[in-house]
């Protein structure tokens, strides 16, 4: 403790000097962060479809009209059934032709509305409020920043109330439950603005060959986006009451084929296309891998493309560091020379130094904590669409650490280089 | 006790610009002495006081604190002996000049293990043996120069260490405040301490019983002076 009363003393003695010091480490640390977080932020969006990606399959593309036109028998069959084509019936038929382990994902949303029939209260003055209902291994995996509240649980609560977490922009009160015509919901969580719809229930804009699975989800601002505002539900829970009620379906299918062989896909491929539908994508174009390709690109970009601007931020922080340090150290060296004559060991003197830089690291450490946290109070991070996790923790630290060793060289040697013996003839 | 023999320092040693400050150099030092050591500048007062210090080192010869062979001693072992054994006071105080008298006094704390109290008692405790106690907060860049030198003592004498070692104590003092410095040393050798005092001013010289002179590096003279 007595190096850190020592290395606290020399250093309140030039103390604006070492805020600008400490001030510029934070803002490198908040900059990684940043960074780290946005990553993070998207990850957060890829991990629940990951394994589903991992697989093989392809996305199609619905558009509205589809069904009308089809010569495909199979689809003139529902067709003529409901006199449009009836998505729940079009799923049920990919599943029975489709060969392979076949899963589909679809995101069909409904209009909720109240038990007696008209709109629901938490609409907040829009026309309509959607309930989309996320299929269950997606949505357990799902982990949309909340503004408050919690992630909703997989079963009805005790009270036959499911649980649901609602977009902004609505009336809605966290922990209210209102009765509709899908039962009784409970708001337990409320997202972020600047949330995400996720996949299926809109087509994203379509200006480019090849997507990410970041392009399927839809961004949601209550405030300017002209969407309605959203209620997400568990998949399986929503399944359990039935009332009846026609979905609407958005335009994205993603169809796993499972572990299939080459020529199974492509078997599954060309019955998907002899169905006449106009489909986004076909085996070997927009594929699962091509997805999962792109998204590893996104993801990657977002370090390559910040990685110069740390290592310019960081280094310019680094050399006022250490040049700040290494002149505290000449200028101090009177002061080690006194310690020296009062019983200090001469590394000790470096003791004192390496001290005062664990003191700088950890008040900006402290500072770009507390520069985070009002990140997170003003919802700066959700602008941003950032996520903090573990990593920022890491990184931070491993970057903590090697700034450290590396400004603690040249001071470390002025003082090894330096006799002491010199140095109280000299200055003292 | 302090007992040297036959020591010599060379400053660059074994190098082609050898520079020997100190031949053969001999004397003991009793317990409770107080002695002065005089010589011309560049005589090799200083070094001797830097060696008696534990300060600086040596080449040839023995020296020995209280029967502890100095020159066969670690780094750790040195800082220890300056720590608890050795008080210095140095001509231009030594101070840091951003520190409190009080913290000031406290530095050679930080350092020992032989603490017998809280630091603040301690250095309170010396502060008032040299008399400024009611300076204790005070800036030390806001007191005179024998305000600053008593600082310098408190600081010395702070760890209760058997020697006190002054290079030219009065040298940036006037009359009256040099006079008063070395009252302050006379009355911690009376309480038991053993002072070594360097100087060329004969006032500050003539305060002590043994005089040491020092020429080119040797002891030319070692006397206590007949009294008239």
């Amino acid at each position: 403790m007595k190096y850190f009363k020592l290395a606290y003393d020399l250093l309140t003695r030039r103390i604006f000097f070492y805020i600008i010091v400490i001030a510029e480490l934070a803002g490198v640390l908040v900059l990684t962060n940043t960074v780290v977080s946005v990553y993070n932020g998207k990850e957060t969006l890829y991990e629940p479809y990951r394994e589903l990606l991992d697989g093989e399959g392809v996305v199609i593309e619905m558009f509205p009209t589809f069904g009308y036109g089809s010569s495909s028998e199979d689809i003139q069959a529902i067709v003529s059934e409901h006199n449009y084509l009836y998505m729940p019936d079009f799923i049920d038929l990919l599943k029975e032709k489709l060969e392979g382990d076949t899963e589909i994902y679809w995101c069909p949303y409904y209009a909720m509305y109240a038990e007696n029939g008209g709109p629901v209260p938490l609409s907040g003055g829009k026309s309509e409020i959607n309930t989309v209902r996320i299929d269950s291994t997606i949505f357990q995996k799902l982990k949309l920043p909340l503004s408050c509240g919690r992630w909703p649980s997989s079963e009805v609560n005790d009270n036959g109330e499911i649980e649901v977490v609602i977009s902004g922009g609505t009336n809605a009160e966290l922990n209210k439950v209102y009765n509709t015509t899908r039962g009784k919901i409970k708001i337990v969580g409320i997202l972020t603005e600047n949330t995400y719809i996720p996949p299926g229930m809109v087509a994203p804009e379509d200006n480019k060959k090849q997507f990410s699975i970041f392009d399927y989800y839809s961004p949601y601002n209550s405030n300017i986006s002209m969407g309605s505002p959203f209620i997400l539900m568990d998949g399986n829970l929503y399944d359990s009451i039935d009332d009846h009620s026609d979905p609407n379906f958005g335009p994205e299918i993603f169809i796993s084929y499972g572990h299939v062989d080459k020529a199974a896909a492509e078997k599954n491929t060309e019955y998907i296309k002899s169905l006449g539908c106009e489909i986004r994508s076909i085996y070997g174009e927009e594929s699962f891998g091509t997805i999962r390709e792109q998204t590893t690109i996104y993801l990657n970009d977002i370090y390559l493309r910040m990685m110069p601007v740390l290592i310019v931020a960081a280094a310019v922080v680094l050399a006022g560091l250490v040049g700040a340090v290494s002149m505290s150290v000449i200028r101090e060296m009177r002061t080690f020379g006194i310690f020296y004559l009062c019983g200090c060991k001469w590394r000790d003197c470096t003791k004192i130094v390496l001290a005062q830089m664990v003191i700088i690291f950890s008040a900006a450490a402290v500072l770009t904590a507390g520069a985070l946290a009002y990140m997170n109070l003003t919802n700066f991070e959700y602008l941003i669409g950032s996520v903090f996790d573990w990593n920022n923790l890491y990184i931070s630290l491993a970057e903590m650490a090697v700034m450290y060793l590396i400004a603690i060289i040249i001071p470390s040697h002025v003082i090894r280089s330096a006799s002491p013996v010199t140095v109280v003839k000299e200055s003292v | 006790m302090i007992s040297i023999s036959n020591l010599t320092k060379t400053y660059n040693y074994k190098k082609s610009n050898a520079f020997t400050a100190l031949t053969d150099i001999s004397l003991t030092v009793d317990d409770g002495e107080m002695l002065v050591i005089i010589g011309k500048s560049g005589a090799g007062k200083s070094t001797l006081l830097h060696i008696i210090g534990c300060i600086d080192t040596f080449e040839k010869g023995e020296y020995t604190i209280d029967g502890v062979n100095v020159h066969k001693l670690s780094d750790r072992a040195l800082a220890k002996l300056r720590s608890e054994k050795v008080g210095i006071v140095m001509q231009d105080f030594a101070l840091v000049e951003e520190y409190s008298v009080i913290e000031n006094v406290k530095i050679p704390l930080y350092f020992s293990k032989k603490k017998k109290g809280s630091a603040n008692a301690l250095a309170l405790a010396a502060l008032e043996k040299v008399g400024i106690k009611e300076l204790a907060k005070k800036p030390v860049n806001k007191l005179s120069g024998g305000q600053k030198q008593r600082v310098a003592i408190a600081r010395a004498i702070v760890n209760d260490p058997s020697f006190i070692l002054a290079d030219e104590p009065t040298g940036a003092l006037d009359t009256k405040t040099s006079s008063e410095i070395m009252s302050l040393f006379k009355l911690l050798n009376d309480e038991g301490k053993t002072i070594i005092i360097i100087t060329h001013d004969p006032e500050v010289a003539a305060v002590c019983k043994r005089q040491i002179e020092i020429s080119d590096g040797r002891i030319k003279q070692d006397e206590e002076p007949t009294e008239e």
